[in-house]
């Protein structure tokens, strides 16, 4: 009799082990999906920071280009004033087109990127650049290995109970995806 | 590629990291037990030496070699307890130091400063490891320069609010964009899955092993010396044959320690050794997970391997860290840590069913030969003449 007890007893607490353990899982995986996504904001907040130095920078030897320039700044600002987060992501995947027109045509300045500040913002801008599209990455994988968490034995058992669903990858949108393959090499060296 | 790359780079770190931690306590253990074990030794050889000269001449004439020996194994003596604690306390100690501050420690035995972000090539290397770090969902190690022309890079740090990457300058200099950030991504692979607190506890506790080695070889050598200046003239016909079994019976306890102390670096190398070359190849996948680009990086390994990579002795505890092996050291082959670039560059080309084609795999021009690069202090092409015993 008590031994049968103390084997329930034991079954109970190794269950109620695991309960924790898929618990906690499930937990810091939708944690770690949140910090990935407020990280893309970090990044396209500094993106937004920069632009605006890299266009007063070279204005002035970019004369000519005015009409480019000021369009990647009404794009900036676009993206700035962005009420909803559909609007947002149309204006930040616009932005990234008028940002990659705007570093080919600083490369065909060669006397611009000679100046030590244009050639350091460069370096900055796309560096943030890259930075964007690896926290978008990053939230991706954070989404991908929270979504088979959700879906798979045994998350899948607490998942739907405790309000766990899968979450949504970050998508780039078909018009872009061809931009993508053709993005120009920025070189700095 | 979209769905190609949902299931390659679909590696969660968390596993490797629970392994690495887990290696990481049992290499600590395992280490301690060899510095109790040299300790254990080293106490009893002072002890027993000491007991042969204090005893009655003919009971020092019935002694064997054997037998003193075998009272080796016999019930621990004071001193032989002593030395077991002595050094595995300063085992302990040092672990503890090497846990908090272990990439401090390799940082200054390779000679590494901080990057300096007004250099243009520093500023990107920088940058790479900050969007590296952002891909991995890891802070930004600390970047780190070495100034020589040789082509290198590792991690170190026992957790990776505290790692560090360090990269040589020509490695900077050499790399395109591309390159660098496979390299760096290799790097934050080892750095994100705790790779590196291996690492370091076993590049920092090994290389003390090895330096307590010297140590305690010149103490013996330099005690044997005043051995024999301290040694009492016979007082009489007795205590003159005494004492020819007497010097007989040191020498063999002396004997003794000098094996333990060749084979307790080597023990300890052996450990270092378990920095599995699996954990390169792992890192070369964590690498094409973190950039999606694998051909990134077999251009760079391309170039490591046409380069000059010693950045250091072949046995110096930095080594096992690099991406590259420093190479033209004796043996290298078999005590190495790193598997075959050709093997690594294979398999990032077969990864995930991504054929990479001939086309692809040409790297961009860059020198072949190393000699363009102006030599610094640092440059070891020529292998250096003095060689410990295990070279």
């Amino acid at each position: 009799m008590s031994t049968g007890l103390y084997v329930v007893l034991g079954i109970i607490v190794l269950l109620v082990i695991v309960f924790i353990g898929v618990y906690n899982g499930l937990v810091a995986g939708r944690q770690e999906v949140r910090n990935a996504w407020s990280q893309i904001d970090i990044q396209l907040k500094r993106r937004h920071d920069l632009i605006p130095n890299l266009v007063n920078a070279v204005k002035d030897a970019m004369a000519v280009e005015k009409a480019q320039l000021t369009a990647v700044i009404e794009a900036r600002n676009q993206a700035v004033n962005a009420r909803t987060p559909d609007e947002a992501m149309k204006a930040e995947n616009n932005l990234t087109g008028m940002l990659r027109q705007l570093f080919a045509l600083v490369e065909s300045y060669p006397q611009l990127r000679s100046q030590q500040n244009v050639s350091s913002l460069m370096e900055e801008l796309s560096s943030t650049e890259n930075r964007i599209s690896f926290a978008r990455q990053h939230y991706n994988d954070a989404v991908q290995v929270q979504n088979i968490r959700v879906a798979s034995f045994p998350g899948v058992l607490l998942a739907s109970s405790f309000g766990f669903t899968s979450e949504t990858m970050y998508q780039v949108p078909e018009t872009e995806r061809s931009a993508t393959e053709a993005v120009p090499d920025v070189r700095l060296t | 590629m979209a769905d190609r790359s949902a299931t390659l780079y679909n590696t969660d770190f968390r596993r490797a990291i629970a392994r690495n931690k887990r290696n990481t306590l049992i290499l600590f253990v395992v280490l301690l037990l060899i510095s109790a074990v040299v300790g254990y030794v080293v106490g009893w050889g002072v002890a027993i030496i000491e007991l042969i000269w204090n005893l009655p001449a003919e009971q020092v004439d019935q002694l064997t070699a054997g037998a003193v020996l075998l009272d080796l194994f016999g019930p621990p003596r004071p001193g032989a307890l002593m030395g077991a604690a002595i050094l595995s306390g300063a085992g302990l100690i040092w672990g503890l130091i090497t846990l908090s501050s272990g990439a401090e420690i390799l940082a200054s035995f390779a000679g590494a400063r901080d990057a300096n972000p007004d250099d243009p090539l520093e500023r990107r290397f920088i940058d790479v490891i900050s969007e590296m770090a952002i891909a991995a969902g890891v802070s930004a190690p600390r970047p780190m320069v070495i100034d020589t022309p040789a082509l290198n890079a590792f991690a170190s740090g026992s957790s990776p609010k505290r790692a560090m990457i360090t990269a040589t300058t020509g490695i900077l200099a050499a790399c395109t964009r591309e390159e660098l950030q496979a390299v760096i991504g290799h790097e934050t692979g080892h750095v994100a899955d705790y790779d590196v607190r291996y690492t370091t506890v076993v590049a920092a506790m090994a290389g003390v092993i090895v330096l307590l080695a010297h140590f305690l070889g010149n103490v013996a050598y330099w005690s044997m010396g005043w051995g024999g200046y301290g040694y009492r003239p016979a007082r009489s016909r007795d205590e003159r044959g005494a004492s020819g079994a007497r010097i007989a019976l040191t020498l063999v306890v002396v004997v003794l320690l000098a094996i333990l102390l060749v084979v307790a670096p080597l023990a300890s190398r052996l450990v270092q050794m378990a920095i599995s070359r699996q954990r390169e190849y792992l890192a070369d996948v964590s690498s094409a997970k973190l950039t999606r680009n694998p051909i990134g990086l077999i251009h760079a390994l391309q170039r490591l391997e046409a380069g000059d990579t010693n950045i250091a002795r072949t046995d110096s505890p930095v080594s096992a860290l690099c991406i590259a092996a420093p190479k033209g050291a004796f043996l290298s082959g078999l005590f190495s840590t790193h598997p075959p670039i050709p093997d690594r560059i294979a398999r990032l080309r077969n990864l995930g069913g991504i054929a990479v084609t001939e086309l692809e795999m040409q790297a961009p021009q860059f020198p072949r030969d190393a000699d363009a690069h102006p030599k610094g202090p640092w440059d070891t092409s020529t292998p250096p003449t003095h060689k410990g015993p295990w070279g």
